[in-house]
């Protein structure tokens, strides 16, 4: 688990800027022109990222696994 | 303002004559201050870009309505229960309070109450089938659903959805009340909530109001005095406005029989972009007149802020008058067609940003399934009369819709 890495993405189509995820993880995410990306792709798994995965209003928030699958972290 | 033909507000005038004015307006300055009968004056943005720039912008704040400071500059009066609302609140507070809630409402967990939603249209459209036409659209239906959903959201047991119901008419523009009634069904509604709040907090289940209730045993953040508004606005917010979206967009394609025909010929491909345009357009799109009056509930400027050219001084006001930037031709291309189809539709009706609304999601699928229950079941469906509005209220919408089919 702990050599587990998960990258982020951030759909800016969808992002609606409306900051959930860098309130609950500002080492995580950030707000450029009004929209939310990851600061880095590759982070390890943290509670405060599944946190801001699970309250984006748009859902626009992606996480993929080691072997770039699409994953749930609150399932 | 150097173009004196293009003053704001303006009175209703028809949409054709509202969309030369606004062009006017857009092309003459980003802003104009206006002032309103309560709370002074406000700058009201009318240009897209500038009002996604303001709407992005942290040092515009809404604390100073809330804390009582400031009255908020706006044709009525809001009432004070909203105002103590996440919609009035500023971060941290405002992050604290969304936190509990934003979980509900978003894209993921709204598409798990699809199928219910079709549900509880479906059953109220073979309710009007089994009585058979004329109907109003507007009681026997598009205001049925979105208070079922939100019955369902919030945990509402089936067996007390009636008198749920009947008691949240006191939230609706036209509920045709006694003031008598109101106090009843209003403090009714209150104690009905309170109970069940109670209720969640001794036993858990996987709804809304338990997921705030237990919220508050955690980490004692939120008091039934947070939790109970909170409430109240998603009913306010909820209910009349989605019930009254879904009706303008019935009634936009019945006015619209070019974009009836490609809504029809492949509804559940076009609902997605029927929402979003009836939400930037729709009424536009009825044919009826339409004014420059306001917009979405202002911010103040906590210190000098300059705005597409314009200062906006410390402790002044600003508002987004997104029926203007609703139309800006540098958003938008075609702005004053209805377009079913419109891709991408970056309209501003549900707010940007921060403030963006806590359940657009919901609303937009509630959106997607009332209007394309209804046409599904009666494609021919027709207009049996005038409809009406109710003017006297905060949400101002369509009170009946007659129809038939």
């Amino acid at each position: 688990m702990t050599a587990e890495k998960w990258s982020l993405e951030v759909d800016r189509r969808r992002c609606v800027g409306n900051g959930m995820c860098v309130a609950v993880a500002p080492e995580h995410f950030t707000l450029t022109d009004g929209r939310s990306s990851p600061i880095s792709a590759q982070v390890a798994p943290a509670e405060e990222v599944t946190e801001a995965f699970e309250l984006c209003p748009m859902s626009a928030i992606t996480i993929r696994d080691a072997a770039g699958a699409e994953i749930d972290p609150t399932r | 303002m150097t173009d004196t033909t293009a003053q704001f507000p303006f009175p209703p005038t028809s949409p054709e004559k509202a969309h030369e004015q606004m062009r006017r307006i857009r092309e003459d300055r980003p802003m104009t201050q206006v002032q309103y009968a309560f709370g002074g004056k406000v700058w009201a943005i009318h240009r897209h870009a500038a009002v996604k720039q303001m709407l992005e912008d942290r040092r515009f704040v809404r604390k100073p309505f809330a804390t009582g400071a400031m009255e908020v500059p706006y044709p009525v009066q809001f009432p004070d229960f909203l105002k103590t609302t996440m919609q009035f609140a500023d971060p941290p507070e405002h992050t604290r309070l969304r936190r509990l809630v934003a979980k509900a409402f978003t894209m993921r967990r709204v598409e798990l109450l699809r199928e219910k939603t079709r549900r509880f249209a479906e059953d109220l459209l073979d309710a009007m089938e089994r009585k058979g036409p004329p109907a109003d659209l507007v009681r026997d239906y598009t205001l049925q659903v979105p208070i079922l959903v939100l019955s369902e959201l919030l945990g509402v047991p089936a067996a007390d959805r009636d008198k749920f119901t009947a008691w949240s008419q006191v939230m609706l523009a036209t509920n045709g009340l006694s003031e008598q009634e109101l106090a009843e069904h209003g403090a009714a509604l209150y104690t009905y909530l309170v109970e069940l709040i109670a209720a969640r907090r001794a036993e858990p289940a996987d709804d809304l109001l338990s997921a705030l209730a237990t919220a508050r045993e955690k980490d004692d953040s939120l008091t039934d005095e947070e939790i109970l508004p909170i409430a109240m606005l998603l009913l306010v917010a909820g209910f009349d406005n989605t019930a009254n979206f879904a009706t303008q967009g019935v009634l936009a394609l019945l006015r619209n029989p070019d974009q009836l025909r490609v809504f029809l010929a492949d509804i559940d491909g076009v609902a997605p972009t029927l929402a979003d345009e009836v939400l930037r357009h729709g009424g536009f799109a009825l044919g009826n007149d339409v004014e420059g009056s306001a917009g979405l509930v202002p911010f103040v400027a906590t210190e000098d802020v300059e705005i597409d050219g314009q200062l906006v001084r410390a402790g002044e006001c600003v508002m987004a008058d997104i029926s203007t930037a609703n139309h800006d031709e540098n958003a938008f291309a075609d702005p004053e067609r209805f377009d079913v189809t419109r891709s991408p539709n970056p309209h501003l009706t549900l707010s940007h940003g921060l403030h963006h609304c806590l359940g657009a999601s919901l609303a937009r699928m509630e959106m997607q399934v009332i209007i394309g229950s209804v046409f599904r079941r009666f494609p021919g469906l027709a207009l049996a009369g005038e409809e009406s509005y109710a003017t006297d209220f905060l949400t101002a919408g369509m009170s009946s819709l007659p129809v038939t089919w």
